[in-house]
């Protein structure tokens, strides 16, 4: 992914800029004290111990093989690390497909039904092309923003030399004066979606500012969904 | 169905019953997925890179080893900071009183690392917390939907679609100054048309 992102101003004069990713603190991890642990990925069982496998065999209720003779148990094999390994396609019936599958993208309802099936489209990224991504002119309150819009990632926009100084420590004056969030947007008009990357999520950006003496904060959230109770229950929920 | 979310604010307890909300709730979700000859969905296996084994779902399994080859079981284990510190298990917020500060200034919202959201439906829709979100003001507190080794932030505020509580942890951002140089890292005008069911 790009760390670089082209931006227009008002007056619409563009630069590309820096920007880097913004996190909460590490979360602690589980472990054991002074202890290096390795994690690991390992077989626990072979093809013929599958309960694909089992129930071809020995029918729908095949516990009692289990229990009388241990089929599903193969020494040579269960505990072997896996490690490289490619990634295959089977057909429905379970056989390795020799050539490419066909890739389908499929839309799904919020309740998770199937909308509709069609040919994947493929999307470039548009943060960093020769098109800036656009100072739409559109500005919300933060108090209004943060009680509408659900923010999934922050970025820190930052200045690669004086000039892109100068460029940014003006907007996030202007935005901290203000006290509002900037929509930015993509394409002819500034009205599309933020991509950072080929085929990646696509965003709402909303550009924050602060400065203090000479001194500035200047953030752009990225948000992909409005704050909204969902009306529909979800399959999965 | 969880607990509720009790949240005492004025020294009075308010009860609401937390949903989680995520975009595929809200607008749908698109997904891309292999089909053979005959547009059956097809399922991925893994080859050794010999070609000697076709491994499919339910062959493997995954765990952490000590050097000496054990295997840890995930109840040997404890929580660790970054240096190595033993850190407690937090319980779940859930059922039990949460104090609320505020409010709060709405750039803070700006500065939390969002991990979930939760709609909170309240018990009673008239007390003087949801009267006080509704009117734009916005207030945090403590949130852990279930025990994990940290306690959450939540920014709780509300709109015109219900309240909801904005879970994450808050982040420190650096300033930026002239003379730092950026390293990159490795790796039409109404606001109310904005289109997120396309996006």
């Amino acid at each position: 992914m790009t760390n670089y992102i082209r931006v227009a101003n008002a007056k619409g004069r563009d630069a590309v800029i820096g920007f880097k990713s913004i996190k909460g603190a590490e979360a602690p991890k589980m472990g054991l004290p002074g202890v290096a642990l390795e994690f690991r990925r390992y077989l626990i069982a072979s093809d013929q111990g599958t309960d694909v496998t089992l129930k071809k065999r020995f029918g729908e209720d095949y516990s009692k093989a289990l229990i009388e003779a241990d089929p599903e148990i193969d020494l040579e094999t269960i505990g072997q690390t896996v490690e490289q390994t490619m990634t295959v396609y089977l057909d429905a019936g379970g056989a390795v497909l020799n050539s490419e599958p066909q890739v389908l993208e499929l839309v799904l309802n919020p309740d998770g039904s199937e909308k509709e099936r069609r040919a994947p489209m493929d999307v470039a990224s548009n943060i960093n092309g020769e098109v800036p991504v656009r100072w739409s002119g559109r500005k919300i309150p933060i108090k209004d923003a943060v009680r509408r819009f659900s923010f999934r990632r922050s970025v820190q926009l930052q200045h690669v030399d004086g000039l892109t100084y100068d460029f940014l420590y003006a907007m996030a004056s202007e935005l901290e004066k203000d006290k509002a969030v900037m929509l930015l947007g993509t394409g002819e008009k500034g009205a599309g979606p933020l991509i950072f990357q080929a085929n990646g999520r696509a965003y709402r950006g909303f550009l924050s500012g602060q400065v203090q003496g000479e001194k500035y904060r200047l953030l752009l959230h990225l948000s992909d969904m409005e704050l909204k109770k969902p009306t529909i229950p979800h399959k999965n929920s | 169905m969880a607990k509720s979310v009790v949240l005492n604010f004025d020294g009075v307890d308010h009860n609401f019953a937390p949903v989680r909300v995520d975009r595929a709730k809200l607008y749908g979700v698109r997904k891309r997925i292999a089909v053979d000859g005959t547009g059956a969905a097809c399922t991925k296996a893994a080859l050794t890179p010999d070609g000697s084994m076709l491994i499919t779902s339910g062959m493997t399994s995954q765990g952490y080893f000590a050097p000496d080859g054990r295997w840890v079981a995930r109840n040997e284990m404890v929580g660790l900071d970054i240096v190595g510190q033993v850190v407690e298990t937090k319980p779940s917020t859930l059922g039990v009183a949460q104090a609320v500060e505020g409010p709060v200034d709405p750039g803070a919202v700006l500065h939390l690392d969002v991990e979930s959201v939760f709609a909170l439906e309240p018990e009673d829709i008239s007390s003087k917390l949801v009267t006080s979100m509704k009117s734009g003001e916005i207030y945090r507190c403590s949130f852990n939907y279930a025990a994990g080794l940290e306690i959450e932030v939540a920014y709780l505020v509300a709109n015109d679609e219900g309240v909801f509580a904005l879970v994450g942890k808050p982040v420190d951002i650096a300033w930026s100054e002239q003379g730092a140089v950026f390293v990159a890292e490795s790796t039409e005008d109404d606001t109310d048309d904005l289109d997120f069911d396309q996006l």
